[in-house]
C-alpha cells in the first residue's frame, strides 16, 4: 500500500492488486455532520454524476460509460461517527484489455474529475433543466426507502436513539427537507464540499491511472480550499431509562429493533474484544441470537447484531410475529447477560475468531470492499490493514470480551407493527 | 472421469471440466493470488419441479408447492446435529438457496478448503428428516413467506407470473404457501431427495485459490453413488396467451411499482446467442442511454429503478421491463410502442457497436469476482454451455439477431403487473 500526500488535505491511498482486470477509483470528501445543507449534500453526489459539462444529459454520460467498455460510475452518501463521507466512484477495465487501443482507465480517470469538480454552471449556477430533474428522482429515492421495512425499521431506531443530533437523520435525510432544496442550496453544498472536504482517494487496481495525479492536483489547485475540522472523536451516547417507540405500518411481519449502547474503546485491542462481544451475541450461525432465538426458541426469522465502530453502538435487528414480540425482546437481552457472564464455550470464540478473520481475508478479493475498508478508516491515524485486524481479532482473550460486553447497556427497543394491532 | 480444458489467452483464465462416471460435473476455475475460494454443490431441482418421474416409475409424482426449498432447508440438519456447526469451526461462511430450475449449496472459505469441501459434499448427500423437523420448518418457513408479502419488489414480480402463466409451475412462489407446506411429509421430502440428488443431476462449481485436480480428488472420494439415473420432468402445456392482461395490489409503498412481461415461446432463448442478443436488444431499446428511457425521464414518468431482464428457464421465457412509475400504464404503452417503432426502423449501427463493447467490457470485469464466476459456471452446468464463448459470440454476433429477438415480443401477449400505493 503506498500513500501519496497531494496537499495539505488531500492524500492518495493506492491499493495494489494486480489480479484484478479493473481499476478502481473513489474521491471521498469528508465533512462534519451538520443540520445545516444536510439534505443538499446527501443529493450532491447523485447530482453531479448524473451528468456534466462535457457530457451534459444522463443519456450522453451513459453513452461515453458505454464505449469506455462499460465503466460504472457510482455515487455515496454516509455518515461516518459524527462526519459525513461524501463518495465518487468508477470502476473501469484496464486500458490491456481493450481491443481496440483504446485507453478506458485513463478516459474514466479522467471522467470522474470532470464530474466532480466541472459540472454544467450558467452565471454561477446550475442548469435548471439538470436540478429539476435530479431533485425529482432524489425525492423518489428518499422516499423509496420505506420499501424495504427492514431497512426503514432500523432508520427508525436510530432516529430514536439519537433524535437530538443529525446522526439521527436518515442517510439521506427526512423526504421534507429533499423537497425543500433549493438549486441555490444545492450549488452552496457544491461549493462546501469542495472548499471544506478532506479529501481521501483510494485506488484499488494494477497501477495509479497515468496522469491521475497531476490531473487531480491541477483540479484542487483552481479551488479556494479550507478544510474543515472533522470530529476525530464521536459523541457518544449516554446510559439512561430504557426508550421505547413503535410505529404500526401496513406490514404482515413485524419487526423488532433494539438498540443498545457500545463504547468502541480507546485502542485496536479493546475494538477487537467489543466486535468479538457482537459477534458471540449475534453474528454467525454460533451465535446465542441464531443458535437460542432463532434455531431454539423459534421466536423470530432473522436476528442479528451490527456494531457501529466510531458511534459506539449496535442494533440488533429481527424480523418477528407480533405475538412473539415482547418475548423475542425479553430473550435478546437475557442472551444479552448470557454473554456478559462469560456463557459461552472456548469453541464458540474459535469459532467468532475464524469467521471474522475470514470474511476480511475473503474481503481483499474485492476491490470495492478493499475501498471501503480504508473509505471507513479515514479518520483512524494509521488505519489498521485487514492483516493487523486479522492479528488483533486473533488476540483476542475470554477475559478481554466479557470486559467489552460488560459495557453493552440497552437504550432504545423499537417496534414496527401490523396496523391492525396495538401493543 | 472425463476431464476437458479450456483457455483464454486474451484473459489469461482457464477452468477445467470433469464429468463422473456417475454423470455428476464438477468445473474449477483457479485464480491465482486470490485469498479465498468459493464452492457451489447444486441440483438441476427447483420450484418448478412439482411433477416429475424416474425411469423406475410408471406414473408421474405430483408433489406440494415449495417442497424444493423446504428441502434445502432440511438438508442443513443431521443426526449429528447442524451443518452450519462444522463450517463455523473452520471459519467458513455458508449458504444455500433455492431458485425456479436449481438449488444451490455453497461455501466461501480462506483456509482447510479440503476439510470444507468434504463437509459440503458429505451433508448434502446425507439427508435426514423427521416429522418433528418437519413440524419446526414449517413455523420458519412460514414466517420466511410472511417476510416476502411485505416485499413490494416481490410482490411485483409474482403477481407478473400468475398474469403471464395459466399452467406452467414458475407461477408460483418459490416457498410455496403456508397452506401447500403443510402439506409436505418427510416421505415426501425423501422422494424429491432420492429423485433430484443423484450426482447425474446435479454439478460442484469451485472458483479460487485451488488445484483442479484436488477438486476432483476430494470429489471422488465424497460422491460414492454409481449408475446414472433419468429424469423426466412433466411440462404442463401453456398456451401462448398470457392468463390476464393487468394486476394490481395495494401495498405501503411510496409510488406505484410496475413489471411488464412479454411472454415468449420458450425455445427462443435455447442458445447462448440468442440470449446476449437478448440483452443487447434491451439495452439498446430501453437502456440508460436509449432515447426511451431518456424521453420516459424528461416526462416523469420513470427513474433510474427502470430496468429490464430476459427471465427464461425450462419451459418459460418471458423479457420483463420494471421500475417505479405514477403512471405504469403510460410506461408499458410506450414500451410496446417502441418495439413497433424499432421493428419498422431497425438497429441503429452505432448504438450497436457502443452497448457490444459496454456487454464485452461488463463481461470480462465479471472474472474479477469468485462468487460471480462460479454463477457463470453453475449457468454453464446447467445449460450445458461453455463460459469463454463470450468472445465467439461478440465477433459474430449482427444486428439481425437483435432483429429476430425483437420479432418474437409480441404486444397482445403481455401482461402488466402493478404495486399501488394503499390509500392513506
Amino acid at each position: 500500500m503506498e500513500t501519496i500526500q497531494l496537499t495539505d488535505s488531500a492524500k492518495l491511498l493506492f491499493i495494489k492488486n494486480d489480479r484484478f482486470k479493473t481499476t478502481r477509483i473513489t474521491v471521498n470528501f469528508y465533512m462534519p455532520l451538520e443540520y445545516d445543507l444536510y439534505s443538499e449534500i446527501a443529493m450532491l453526489p447523485f447530482f453531479l454524476t448524473s451528468c456534466c459539462r462535457k457530457h451534459p444529459t444522463p443519456a450522453l454520460l451513459t453513452k461515453h460509460l458505454n464505449e469506455l467498455y462499460g465503466s460504472v460510475l457510482s455515487a455515496t452518501a454516509e455518515k461516518l461517527g459524527d462526519n459525513r463521507r461524501v463518495g465518487f466512484t468508477i470502476s473501469a477495465l484496464d486500458d490491456k484489455f481493450s481491443i481496440d487501443g483504446s485507453k478506458p482507465m485513463e478516459e474514466a480517470a479522467k471522467l470522474l474529475c470532470d464530474v466532480i469538480f466541472d459540472p454544467s454552471v450558467e452565471n454561477g449556477e446550475f442548469l435548471d433543466v439538470d436540478f429539476q430533474r435530479e431533485k425529482r428522482l432524489f425525492c423518489e429515492l428518499v422516499e423509496s426507502e420505506k420499501n424495504d421495512k427492514r431497512q426503514y425499521a432500523r432508520t427508525r431506531l436510530e432516529n430514536e436513539m439519537f433524535n437530538d443530533s443529525p446522526y439521527g437523520l436518515a442517510e439521506l435525510g427526512s423526504i421534507e427537507s429533499a423537497r425543500a432544496i433549493t438549486k441555490q442550496g444545492l450549488f452552496a453544498a457544491w461549493q462546501k464540499m469542495l472548499k471544506e472536504g478532506n479529501i481521501g482517494i483510494n485506488i484499488v487496481g494494477a497501477a495509479v491511472p497515468e496522469k491521475f495525479v497531476e490531473d487531480i492536483k491541477a483540479r484542487l489547485a483552481s479551488v479556494e480550499r479550507t478544510p474543515a475540522q472533522l470530529n476525530y472523536d464521536s459523541e457518544q451516547l449516554i446510559e439512561g431509562d430504557l426508550k421505547f417507540a413503535e410505529d404500526r405500518e401496513d406490514i404482515t411481519q413485524g419487526k423488532l429493533c433494539i438498540g443498545l449502547v457500545a463504547p468502541g474503546g480507546e485502542n485496536e485491542a479493546e475494538r477487537a474484544a467489543m466486535t468479538m462481544a457482537n459477534d458471540l451475541l449475534g453474528g454467525g450461525t454460533y451465535s446465542k441470537l441464531f443458535t437460542v432465538v432463532r434455531e431454539q426458541l423459534h421466536l423470530c426469522y432473522y436476528c442479528a447484531a451490527r456494531i457501529s465502530r466510531l458511534k459506539g453502538y449496535m442494533v440488533i435487528d429481527s424480523g418477528v410475529e407480533s405475538e412473539n414480540a415482547d418475548k423475542a425482546k425479553e430473550e435478546i437481552l437475557r442472551q444479552l447477560e448470557e454473554i456478559k457472564a462469560g456463557n459461552f464455550s472456548d469453541e464458540d470464540i474459535s469459532s467468532s475468531k475464524k469467521s471474522l478473520c475470514n470474511a476480511v481475508k475473503t474481503a481483499e478479493d474485492t476491490a470495492s470492499v478493499m475501498d471501503r475498508w480504508y473509505a471507513s478508516r479515514f479518520l483512524d491515524d494509521s488505519p489498521a490493514s485487514p492483516a493487523e485486524y486479522r492479528a488483533s481479532i486473533t488476540n483476542v482473550s475470554r477475559e478481554e470480551i466479557i470486559r467489552a460486553a460488560a459495557k453493552i447497556k440497552p437504550h432504545t427497543v423499537y417496534y414496527m407493527l401490523p396496523k391492525e394491532e396495538e401493543k | 472421469m472425463k476431464v476437458e480444458n479450456y483457455k483464454s489467452s486474451f484473459l489469461s483464465e482457464s477452468y477445467s471440466v470433469a464429468t463422473m462416471d456417475n454423470g455428476l460435473k464438477i468445473y474449477v476455475l483457479s485464480k491465482e493470488g486470490y485469498a479465498s475460494t468459493y464452492a457451489v454443490f447444486g441440483t438441476k431441482y427447483g420450484s418448478v419441479n412439482i411433477k416429475f418421474r424416474t425411469d423406475k416409475d410408471k406414473e408421474f409424482i405430483e408433489v406440494p408447492a415449495g417442497i424444493a426449498h423446504f428441502l434445502e432447508h432440511k438438508l442443513f440438519e443431521s443426526e449429528e446435529g447442524d451443518a452450519f456447526a462444522k463450517f463455523a469451526r473452520t471459519g467458513a461462511y455458508a449458504n444455500a438457496y433455492t431458485s425456479f430450475d436449481r438449488t444451490g449449496y455453497l461455501f466461501s472459505c480462506t483456509e482447510e478448503f479440503e476439510a470444507n469441501l468434504t463437509h459440503l459434499l458429505s451433508f448434502v448427500s446425507d439427508p435426514y428428516f423427521t416429522e418433528e423437523t418437519v413440524a419446526k420448518e414449517q413455523g420458519i418457513i412460514g414466517q420466511e413467506i410472511k417476510m416476502y408479502d411485505d416485499s413490494p419488489d416481490w410482490r411485483v414480480f409474482f403477481n407478473l407470473l400468475t398474469s403471464v402463466y395459466h399452467n406452467h409451475p414458475v407461477r408460483t412462489d418459490i416457498a410455496g404457501t403456508v397452506e401447500s407446506i403443510a402439506e409436505i411429509t418427510p416421505e415426501l421430502l425423501y422422494d424429491c431427495y432420492n429423485t433430484f440428488y443423484h450426482p447425474s443431476n446435479m454439478y460442484l462449481c469451485v472458483v479460487g485459490n485451488v488445484k483442479a485436480e484436488d477438486v476432483f480428488a476430494i470429489a471422488e472420494k465424497c460422491i460414492t453413488t454409481k449408475g446414472t439415473q433419468n429424469i423426466e420432468n412433466y411440462t404442463p402445456h401453456e398456451p401462448e396467451e398470457v392468463c390476464q392482461e393487468y394486476c394490481v395490489q395495494q401495498l405501503d409503498v411510496a409510488k406505484p411499482l410496475f413489471a411488464l412481461g412479454f411472454k415468449q415461446d420458450p425455445n427462443v432463448a435455447a442458445t447462448p446467442k440468442a440470449r446476449v442478443a437478448t440483452e443487447l436488444l434491451l439495452e439498446i431499446m430501453s437502456g440508460h442511454s436509449s432515447e426511451l428511457y431518456t424521453k420516459l425521464l424528461e416526462e416523469n414518468l420513470v427513474n433510474p429503478e427502470f430496468s429490464f431482464e430476459h427471465f427464461t428457464g425450462s419451459g418459460y421465457s418471458v423479457i420483463i421491463f420494471s421500475g417505479e412509475s405514477s403512471d405504469p400504464q403510460a410506461v408499458a404503452q410506450r414500451i410496446k410502442d417502441e418495439v413497433a417503432a424499432l421493428a419498422s426502423r431497425g438497429i441503429d449501427k452505432d448504438a450497436f457497436q457502443r452497448i457490444k463493447r459496454k456487454n464485452f467490457g461488463q463481461t470480462v470485469m465479471m472474472f474479477n469476482s469468485v462468487e460471480g464466476l462460479s454463477s457463470a459456471l453453475t449457468e454453464c452446468a446447467i445449460r450445458g454451455e461453455e463460459l469463454f464463448d463470450f468472445e465467439k459470440i461478440y465477433n459474430s454476433i449482427s444486428e439481425q439477431d437483435l432483429l429476430d429477438v425483437l420479432a418474437t415480443m409480441k404486444a397482445e401477449r403481455t401482461a402488466l403487473s402493478v404495486i399501488e400505493p394503499k390509500e392513506r
